[in-house]
């Protein structure tokens, strides 16, 4: 059984069972010290070994992390390696999107 | 909520999340959430998922964790970060055993994707093994494993370098006569 907020690999991948958690990454039972909060979570989740009727199934826990993307850090500083690459393909890809929006505009 | 995404049509596999669904890529930033949503999309879509039917109520059954955030107990040989960073496609396809009786002064983590502080003040956060021991001398699961696993959970472009690790692993859990196997990826 699976505990993650990225279920949507499960199209790729069929996990049997999946609890989805939309909480950031390395921290999907809670913040640090919310041992009642990791309580409830891990029990959700492992009550779903008995629950899942069939292979394939997706349980969305309904816990909400408590603040915005913005004000939740969970990269390490420094960034990991290849995220730097990809986001240097990211601004090259934006980059010659750009271009090409504005030459349409300029022939328009 | 719960569905089974495979035999729903109108699944959109979280881009966006329905009604009710957890949204995958909240906390993602652009680029990282592009990625993963495209290798999502573009890949086939699973035609076997594996299923082992619950035979024993969680109070009688035996647990066992996997971790992806590249945990070893202080001592063994940590995960090869050096490597990756010489070589950012490429990841570490290891695996370490964990005693059960792990605590934030017996283990060590080594990834370059996650921040690691968080897990290494208290890891109930994403590796339960504490919180499953409190659990376990309450009955509310019958046995913490003696053995739990880790991987490094970045594989690069190539997941196939993994599967000797994923087969030694399960084969580990055979042995011990796990019952239920949790995995937390980070």
């Amino acid at each position: 059984m699976v505990l993650n907020s990225i279920w949507s690999v499960q199209r790729a991948v069929g996990m049997p069972r999946v609890a989805a958690i939309e909480f950031p990454m390395a921290r999907a039972l809670g913040d640090v010290g919310e041992a009642d909060l990791h309580r409830q979570i891990l029990m959700d989740a492992l009550a779903l070994f008995a629950s899942a009727p069939e292979p394939g199934w997706v349980e969305h826990l309904p816990y909400k992390w408590p603040h915005p993307p913005a004000e939740t850090t969970w990269l390490p500083d420094p960034p990991p390696p290849y995220l730097l690459v990809i986001r240097e393909h990211w601004r090259e890809m934006v980059q010659r999107q750009r271009e090409r929006r504005d030459k349409r505009v300029a022939s328009a | 909520m719960g569905s089974n995404p495979f035999s729903d049509p109108d699944c959109t596999w979280g881009s966006p999340p329905r009604e009710g669904e957890c949204d995958p890529y909240r906390f993602l930033e652009v680029a990282i959430a592009s990625v993963l949503r495209g290798s999502t999309e573009y890949a086939e879509v699973a035609t076997e998922i594996p299923w082992a039917p619950v035979t024993k109520p969680l109070s009688e059954s035996r647990i066992s964790v996997v971790s992806t955030a590249g945990l070893s107990m202080k001592g063994d040989q940590p995960f090869d970060m050096e490597t990756e960073r010489q070589r950012p496609s490429w990841g570490d396809p290891t695996w370490r055993r964990l005693r059960r009786d792990v605590t934030t002064d017996t283990i060590q983590a080594h990834h370059l994707h996650i921040d690691t502080r968080h897990l290494m003040a208290d890891l109930d956060v994403c590796f339960p093994v504490p919180l499953l021991r409190e659990l376990e001398s309450e009955g509310v699961v019958g046995e913490v494993a003696p053995g739990h696993y880790s991987i490094m959970g970045f594989q690069g472009v190539d997941l196939r370098r993994l599967e000797p690790s994923c087969r030694e692993i399960a084969k580990a859990m055979v042995d011990e006569a796990v019952d239920l196997a949790l995995f937390v990826p980070v």
